[in-house]
Order: C-alpha cells, then structure tokens, then sequence
C-alpha cells in the first residue's frame, strides 16, 4: 500500500512544467518504456538511506544542541528589544536567529505589523524565549536548527503553517546532518516549514509531499523515517543547484542526459518542454521530468545510493562530488570518515592569493562604490557622512573581505567546475585579510570614495533639475535623476533619499546665500562645492 | 542663469514624471545586449533571423525562433505573430545578473502594496512541485514579466519583455 501511495505521489510530481498539460500524461516518457521498466520511479529506497554510510543514526539530544549553541556563540554583550521581549547580554548569532524566528514577512519580504506576534515574557535570554514560545525541546531545536545549518522551521515568519512536532524535527535535523559539515548553512535564513494541517495550498495536488520552497506537506507526515528523510535531500539538491551558480540548469548540466529544452510564452506565461536524449544517464522516473528534477535526484543518490549512480552517470557523479559534496563520498565508511576535502586545498591556494592581493586604485574606487548606498542613506538621516566614521569604516572593511574572497575564488580558476563553487566556498574558512593589511586598505579608500561621492552629488546639484534659491520639494524629487549610476549603484533605489539630500542642501546655502536668494540667482559652482565639503567629509 | 518660470517648472515636472515611469522597462533592458534590447514591435521575423543569424539554434517552428545566446541551451526565444515580433524570452546567466544585486530590491521597492499583494496571491496558485525556486515580478504595464531566484542572491534569472503597447 506504501509502494503504490509512493508511486502515486511520485507520478504527482512528473509533470513538465506545461500549464496547459495534463497531470496524467508524460510527454518525456515516450518511447523510453524500454529504458522505463528497466528504472525506478524512485533514485532512493529506505534499504538505501538505513544502510547509507556516515549517516547519524539517533536524534540530535538537547545536551547536543545546547553544547553545540554554546559553543558558537560570539561575546554575549548585547541588549536588543525584540518584539517586545528585552534581552540583555546576549550574542548577535542568538538576536539574529530569534529575529528571524519570531518577523512574519510578506512573501516580497516586508514586515507586516498586522500579521507580527508581540510576546510578552520576563526572559532575558534567547534560550529561555524560544522554549517559552516554540515550546521547551522545539524552541532548542529551532534554534540550532537555525544557526547550524541555516534553516528557518518557525510557522510563525509567514502565513499558512503549522508547528513542526518535535519527533518531525528530529527526522528534519538529520536530513540536514547528511550534508558534509560547512556545506549548510548555504543561506542564512532558508524557511524550512510545515504547511497548515489539514490544508493544502491552492497550488498542490494532493500527492505533494513537498517543494523547494522548502514546505512539507501532511503527506510527508505519512512517509517512513528513511523518505522523508530522502525527500528533504532531494528539496535542498533543489536549494543547492540553484545556490551553485545555477549547476542544475547550466548547459554542463543539460549535456549530461543530453536534456533539449525549448521555452516558450503561451497567454502571457513562460511554458518550457523538456526531452532528455539519453535517459539512460538518468537516474529515475521522477528524474525524467526536467533537469532541475533531474538535479535534485542524482543529490539524493548521491547521498544515499551512490553506486548506482556512478554506474548510470559517472559524469554526474563527478559533477556533484564537487560542487555540493565537496569531493566527499559515500560509497563506503571509509570514503566519507576525514576525507580530504576540495575546499581545503582551495583554502591554501586561496589563502596565498589574498595576502598577495594588491589593488590598484581604480579597484580601490570600485569596491569603495560599495559603500557609496550606505553613504547616502547617512547622509539622508544625520545631515552629513563622515568617510571615518564607525560605519562607513566597516562597510569599507565588508566590501574589502568580500572582494578578497572573489579574489580568492581564483584559486579555482582552472578548475572545469569554477563556475559552480558557491556552496562549497561559502563557508570555506580562508583567513580573512590582516587587520593591518584592511586598515591601509581603508585608508587609501576613504579620499577616493569621498571624491566619488562629492562628484556624484555635484552632477545632481548642477544638473539640469535647475537647482536654485526658489526650487521646492516637488522640483527636488527627481534630484537622482542627475545622480549618475557611476556613485556605484542606481540613484533611483534611493531616491527619497536622494531628495533629503537635495532639499537639505538647498536649504543650507540659501541660509548661506541670503543675498543670492534676493537677486533669484542659481547657486554658483564654489557654494556648491563648500556644501559638498560639508556634506560629505 | 535666471529660474525657470512655472509653466516651465510644470512641463520639467511632468516630463521628470513620464521619465520616472519608464525607468523599470529601461533598467531591465539595460541588462541586455544591443542586438536583444534592440528589438522592437513591428519588426519582421525575417529582420530578427537576419540580424541574430549567428545565435539561432532553431527556426522551425513558425511562431518561435530558438537562440543559443550566452548558452548551448535554447536560453533565448523569440516570438513571433503574424511574421511580427511578440515576445523575447531571455534566461540570464548567473554571471551577467551577478553585477545587479540590487536589482530585486530596487523593482520591489517600486511597486505598490496592491501590485505586491496581487503578485503572491497569483503565485500562490501556481501548481508546481518547484513552486517557490523563483518569484515572479508581472508588469504589465511595462511589458514585462521578470522571474527571480528566490534564495538571498535573489538574481534576475529570466525575463518576458512584450512590445510596449501590448500585454
């Protein structure tokens, strides 16, 4: 009854993404049946997950997490209000992923403060809130949950969910566990949820067990331990082609089973078919639907039955090896106990690249550019920006240890696959730049960036918008227009506050320029200039 | 030079209005080459096929050319209607959205309650096992139809721009 419910749910999925098709025919399944009987509908069995190597065999205990939480934190000296709870002596991991756990977000991302839940509790403490909200053993979960590997579990960040059960928790934690350590967290607030209970959103069918959103649905509450687990593997193969520059849809990935695709618009919407012309490189029914599909299974197999597809694909089995298992096997316990990873020998090489990093100037204006939507949003709220100051420092220091790990990426350079790296480096712990090597770096930005920004406004001040002693707010709306792109972002992201800027400015040199205001003359290029230097400094 | 009298100042401000209005449509073809960004309403299928030869995988169907442009995978296709240009499809590499992370916020940012409402509520509908790997930005009223990577990259991976004047 299991096997025919699972066929079932499985054949639910294998539709390509026509909008027009229906569910019951396969249109990439014709005159494969001979190759058809010979594959599974499924890449993985539960035999396959209990006898995968590797795989952490009991539940994460509370002693676990609490240890492991403990033992990544950062100094615990902060206070933050967070949704009415006051907590003291707290460190950011712990702010952060209480944060995360308790916003509702809007499906674009924004607070909603009809939808957001206000607590009213004593704790001081991030461990002690989650436990009172979440309850005692989910609150721990959720939180290591979060932290470790960079899943959101709350139902309460968005509409249309239910609590995860506790025991749900423990099957969903050691899915993430089958990942090699430092590849999750991939994001660092990745919703992994369950729907409402008892409900099915209009978009399912009632044989989703779940999406890559990430949502489970009540189906996935009827599966074994082992397809569960197996499911969410195969729903982050999903997250993790797609955060591994798009490898599950790049043309490398295409050419392995010889996928041909052909997308089209019909009323309005995107209608793509697929049609894989060597399906005997695929490794399920289910991956004959599409190459995301195709993606998604061949992680799974690879977790938890690679032998077979080493034998159906060796050239997918290298792929993924690589750009999400981080040359990390499973085909025996001795392949995947201390293996040697790609990303440590990337780290070396990387590591030799960024203290031999010399940027020239043109590159020091480029990442100091970076900063250029933080340096307006201070100069909208506080009046001026100081190139010194605490946060222009920092964001100096962010852009210059982001650009030193694109810097690093180099290392990988020949590698066929360097496209695909994200995952595997995005926690690859490369020491960052040295404190004296970034000091000198911000030093020599902090001019040059000032130059950029005072030059940037000086267009919009002088520019065509016609600013003078009688322009009003209304005319200075449109101040960014005069703002060009080269400031280092698109003016019109900003553009209230590219009108506080402008109302402010007019406003200080017609208090300057009394005199001027009088005889109705524009504002001459050296009183622009002096409130550029007072603006920007 | 002496201030602009108001009917001046008005003529600026609707002008700067209609200007504000396109910004969307021009930020996104901007993104594109000047053979694909070029392409307008009323231009011939042939025209298309003779300028974009190099790039053409596929040119059977009548309504649909077939483009391998950044890719060796049909990641461009050209509609065509009554021999005339109705629709570019175009799938982004990664490394060409890669540059614009900001482009997600500063579209959204653009857009109103109501527009943002209507868009999840369509997307909510969407039958999909992958329902939630993108989202989708529909703007009619600019022609085009842009689909996001929903992760934090959150990188334009392909766009439906329609002529102008036709949904």
């Amino acid at each position: 009854m299991k096997t025919l419910l699972l066929i079932l749910t499985l054949s639910g999925y294998a539709y390509a993404q026509h909008d027009n098709c229906s569910h019951s025919h396969h249109p990439e399944l014709d005159g494969l049946a001979d190759i058809a009987k010979q594959v599974e509908w499924e890449a993985v069995s539960d035999a396959n997950v209990r006898s995968a190597p590797c795989t952490k065999k009991t539940p994460y205990t509370a002693d676990e997490m609490t240890s492991w939480l403990k033992n990544h934190q950062s100094p615990m000296v902060n206070s933050k209000k967070i949704h009415g709870i006051s907590f003291e002596g707290e460190s950011a991991e712990n702010l952060a992923s209480f944060e995360h756990l308790t916003t509702f977000k809007t499906f674009f991302g924004d607070a909603d403060p009809k939808e957001q839940k206000k607590f009213n509790s004593k704790c001081k403490k991030v461990d002690c809130a989650v436990k009172e909200i979440f309850g005692p053993k989910i609150g721990v979960q959720l939180l290591f949950m979060h932290q470790k590997f960079g899943m959101n579990g709350s139902h309460l960040i968005t509409n249309h969910r239910s609590s995860w059960k506790s025991s749900e928790l423990d099957t969903v934690l050691l899915s993430l566990s089958d990942f090699p350590s430092g590849i999750l967290p991939a994001e660092a607030n990745r919703p992994l949820t369950h729907f409402k209970r008892g409900y099915l959103p209009g978009y399912a069918s009632e044989n989703v067990i779940a999406n890559a959103s990430i949502e489970v649905f009540d189906l996935w509450d009827e599966q074994s331990p082992e397809s569960k687990r197996y499911a969410l593997v195969h729903e982050l193969g999903h997250n993790l082609g797609g955060l591994a520059g798009g490898a599950d849809e790049n043309s490398k990935w295409l050419k392995m089973s010889g996928w041909v695709k052909e997308t089209k618009v019909v009323k309005g919407e995107k209608v793509t078919e697929f049609k894989a012309t060597k399906p005997e490189t695929i490794i399920s029914k289910y991956g004959f639907t599409n190459p995301a599909e195709d993606f998604a299974e061949s992680v799974a197999a690879y977790r938890y039955n690679p032998k077979k597809l080493k034998s159906v694909s060796p050239e997918k089995y290298n792929f993924i090896k690589e750009v999400i298992f981080d040359n990390v096997e499973y085909t025996s316990a001795d392949a995947c106990t201390n293996p040697k990873r790609l990303s440590d020998d990337y780290v070396k090489k990387a590591e030799a690249l960024v203290s031999s990093w010399q940027p020239s100037p043109q590159d020091i204006k480029n990442i100091a550019s970076k900063c250029s939507a933080t340096a307006i949003t201070e100069l909208a709220s506080k009046g001026t920006v100081r190139t010194n100051s605490s946060t222009m420092k920092s964001c100096y220091e962010s852009a210059f240890n982001a650009q030193a790990r694109e810097v690093a990426k180099g290392a990988f350079k020949n590698n066929p696959n360097k496209d695909f790296m994200n995952v595997i480096l995005r926690n690859a712990k490369i020491k960052p730049l040295s404190a004296s090597k970034l000091s000198g770096l911000v030093q020599s930005a902090q001019p040059i960036h000032r130059d950029l920004l005072r030059s940037s406004l000086k267009q919009g001040l002088m520019g065509d918008t016609a600013i003078g002693p009688d322009a009003k707010n209304s005319d200075l709306q449109y101040f960014y227009q005069a703002v060009p792109n080269s400031i280092g972002f698109n003016p019109f992201s900003k553009r209230a506050d590219f009108q506080k800027i402008a109302v402010r400015a007019v406003a200080e040199m017609n208090n300057n320029g009394s005199l001027r205001r009088w005889v109705d003359m524009d504002f001459s290029e050296s009183e622009i200039n002096d409130e550029l230097n007072w603006l920007v400094q | 030079m002496k201030k602009s009298i108001l009917p001046l100042l008005m003529s600026f401000f609707i002008t700067s209005s209609a200007l504000a209005k396109v910004t969307i449509r021009e930020q996104i073809l901007e993104i594109l080459p000047s053979d694909l960004s070029s392409i307008k309403s009323g231009d011939s299928r042939s025209d298309i096929e003779s300028r974009l030869s190099s790039k053409i995988s596929k040119k059977d169907k009548p309504d649909t050319l077939y483009l391998n442009y950044f890719d060796e995978k049909n990641d461009v296709s050209i509609g065509t209607e009554a021999g005339k240009f109705s629709y570019l499809y175009v799938e982004l590499p990664q490394s060409l959205t890669e540059s614009k992370k900001d482009l997600f916020e500063s579209i959204v940012g653009q857009l109103s309650t109501e527009q943002k409402k209507k868009m999840a509520q369509d997307q909510e509908k969407k039958i999909s096992h992958q329902k939630g790997r993108y989202i989708i930005i529909d703007l009619p009223e600019e022609g085009l139809k842009l689909e996001f990577s929903n992760n934090e990259k959150k990188l334009l991976h392909s766009m439906i721009v329609f002529p102008k004047e036709k949904k």
